[in-house]
């Protein structure tokens, strides 16, 4: 393929992830947002398959596979089969509302462009549009697990912020050694954390986890 | 070889534990595992200690490693001594089913494999496989009781600590971006590569990976403001295991934060210092303030904790040739003081039922043994002399004035006299007095066996340094300062 092509692809796909991410932010019920999991994770998963393609890298493609195969087919399967089974409630319970949310998304935006400006001056401009994009994707889903309480909720904001790690790691760091089993390996906690939800039965007890439980647990 | 198998036994030791064979087999099984796994430790540690780096296939083990890895399975091994008897206690008391018995020791006995893996590995990569791990892994161990404190306290641990080694994953991505062109291929995340080619990497990438490396392990590390979860998680653990958590699960990300302090160190000196140095000070003075408002005996011990890894931070940030000896002095002191005082209040808890501090009294005249050992646990803890925190938080002091950080030294003595007078006014009365309760002690040779020899560690460390182990703490220095020993 043509390098531009594949540099054009690349940037698209990570700007496209970011996208899914501040629309996640604009979520308040869950099945929603776990469809805006899905298709961030498939565009996660095209962005990889493109740099491995460009740069011809068989860990690539590997890590190309397993997120389609875990984060697009397994785990929203899981999640959703979970919520069914512990009756979850379908309506989120946002501590800082939408409009709030968004402010904080472009905030957050502008700050990762911010502080990632040294870095970036050092950069090839593809790597230098993915690195900024990945700062805020995991920005942005470490500020949906603060202000979004419900456990099914947290865990795609920890699950978004993975996926932008991921973007700037294989961005970053093409062959990478271990990067398929780094992969692997958080794929693994993400399916026990899920697991763990229903183990433990998680639905309504951390309904209000930022009031009135975190509190109990606190110096009276 | 012998590295594996370190790692292994405790792993086939766990499964085996899973087979129901009874609860006198379990806990035999689960002893012996864990004994067998301290003793290869040991063996393997000896020659590493006296300085002939072992290096075969992914392992890695030189003085820092042998220091941390023979400390984790030792204390380990007492864990699952003293455990022995105090889970029995609550199985009786119905809090525990055999099954959640048997599934405990394969939690406990798998956690402690991952523990020695952190250690033992050549790569970041591993390395951070092996923090996460064990988070993962005691995130059970914290949930043990399925009540909604301690589903609450494991899920809050999980989630923070999910986050941190996030973070900590993209510091290893920079790294790795770092030392591209650099180091060639797969040696590329190798400690020791990282080291001898550190001069060359870059530094811009340097910088953001010390930022999400020391911001991410720094929350399993328990550093302010990143410590939220510790209190919960080590207080809602049954005590052994709070005991194995705060005495030696919080190492395993220091080490990781050690190792890569010693690669910043050289590419930008100073840079992840002046972090540590403000993590470290901004610990103290919040386990300082939490201790003395805390009612919970088991929340109290675990902000001291945030103490400790406050203070080693502190001594990594202040740099210099003592300070580092004290951090690594501190490393052991805390690892021996901290279990015999969570032991200690796991005898306590249980047979008062209540972990409310203002609920206990009179510990001295019911539980001959407690008490006593109680005694010496408290003085350990909150560093009296001579015991050996004392010491260790004395040399970091003095590594303060040796640097001109007289502020710095000022606040430390401050805080640490403060935190002195909070551990002592509270745990000093639940020693005298009496109480109406009828408790008794318990009588297990197991228990009282673990808080002896953790006892005698403590003394000996405070009043001798043989000079063999003060070699192997000059040459920890060495390499924390970045020379190859």
């Amino acid at each position: 393929m043509d390098p531009i092509l594949t540099s054009n692809l690349i940037d698209i796909f990570a700007v496209c992830m970011l996208l899914t991410s501040v629309l996640a932010m604009a979520s308040t019920r869950m099945r929603p947002l776990i469809r805006l999991f899905i298709l961030q994770s498939l565009f996660l998963s095209a962005f990889e398959f493109t740099v491995a393609y460009s740069q011809d890298e068989p860990h690539i493609y590997i890590m190309a596979a397993m997120t389609f195969v875990i984060k697009v087919l397994v785990i929203p399967r899981l999640l959703q089969y979970i919520m069914d089974r512990i009756k979850v409630d379908d309506k989120m319970v946002l501590s800082v509302g939408i409009p709030g949310s968004m402010l904080m998304s472009a905030a957050l935006i502008m700050f990762s462009y911010y502080v990632s400006e040294p870095l970036v001056a050092t950069l090839a401009t593809a790597e230098r549009n993915t690195i900024v994009l990945s700062f805020s994707i995991m920005l942005i889903g470490i500020m949906m697990m603060a202000t979004r309480s419900k456990a099914v909720s947290e865990v795609i904001g920890l699950l978004m912020a993975e996926n932008g790690l991921f973007l700037g790691a294989i961005a970053l760091s093409n062959g990478m050694p271990f990067i398929v089993e780094l992969g692997a390996f958080f794929d693994v906690l993400m399916a026990v954390i899920i697991i763990g939800i229903f183990a433990f039965r998680i639905n309504k007890s951390f309904d209000s986890v930022d009031d009135t439980l975190l509190r109990r647990l606190r110096e009276e | 070889m012998i590295v594996t198998l370190m790692i292994l036994i405790p792993i086939i030791a766990g499964l085996l534990c899973l087979i129901p064979l009874g609860s006198k087999n379990l806990f035999r099984i689960a002893t012996i595992g864990a004994l067998a796994s301290a003793a290869v430790a040991v063996y393997c540690c000896l020659p590493p200690l006296k300085g002939e780096i072992l290096d075969t296939w992914i392992w890695y083990v030189d003085e820092l490693s042998a220091f941390f890895l023979m400390i984790t399975a030792v204390i380990s091994f007492l864990a699952v001594l003293y455990s022995r008897d105090y889970l029995a206690v609550e199985r009786d008391e119905h809090r525990l089913s055999s099954r959640e018995l048997r599934r405990f020791y394969f939690t406990l006995l798998v956690f402690i494999s991952t523990m020695l893996l952190t250690f033992a590995v050549r790569s970041a990569a591993l390395t951070w496989i092996g923090i996460g791990a064990t988070t993962l892994i005691s995130a059970f161990l914290v949930g043990l009781y399925k009540d909604q404190h301690a589903t609450e306290a494991a899920w809050k641990y999980i989630m923070l600590c999910s986050v941190g080694i996030t973070l900590a994953l993209f510091g290893i991505a920079m790294l790795y971006a770092a030392s591209s062109g650099v180091i060639p291929g797969d040696a590329s995340l190798e400690w020791p590569s990282l080291v001898a080619n550190a001069v060359n990497l870059n530094p811009v990438f340097m910088k953001f990976a010390a930022i999400f490396f020391i911001i991410g392990l720094g929350t399993k590390v328990g550093l302010a403001p990143m410590h939220f979860w510790l209190p919960d998680a080590h207080s809602q653990a049954p005590s052994p295991v709070s005991g194995l958590m705060s005495g030696v699960l919080l190492n395993c990300a220091m080490y990781g934060i050690m190792r890569f302090y010693i690669v910043s160190e050289i590419v930008n000196p100073g840079f992840a210092r002046t972090m540590l140095l403000l993590f470290g000070l901004l610990s103290v003075i919040v386990a300082a303030a939490f201790i003395l408002i805390s009612k919970d005996i088991k929340r109290m011990l675990a902000y001291s904790s945030v103490e400790n890894m406050g203070l080693i931070a502190i001594a990594l940030g202040i740099g210099t040739s003592t300070a580092l000896f004290g951090a690594a002095f501190l490393i052991l002191a805390h690892s021996i003081s901290k279990p015999l005082m969570f032991f200690c209040s796991g005898n306590i808890t249980q047979a008062y039922g209540t972990r409310t501090m203002s609920e206990i009294r009179g510990i001295s005249g019911k539980m001959r043994f407690t008490g006593f050992s109680s005694t010496a646990g408290a003085l350990a803890v909150a560093g009296a002399p001579p015991f050996p925190l004392f010491i260790g938080e004395l040399i970091i002091i003095f590594g303060a004035i040796n640097s001109g950080m007289y502020a710095l030294a000022g606040t430390l003595a401050l805080l640490l006299v403060v935190i002195f007078a909070g551990l002592t006014k509270s745990i000093f009365p639940m020693l005298s007095g009496s109480t109406v309760k009828e408790v008794s002690e318990y009588r297990s040779l197991t228990r009282a066996l673990s808080i002896f020899i953790l006892m005698a560690g403590a003394l000996f460390f405070g009043l001798f340094m043989p000079e063999s182990v003060e070699n192997v703490f000059n040459s920890i220095v060495a390499i924390l300062s970045g020379g190859t020993p």
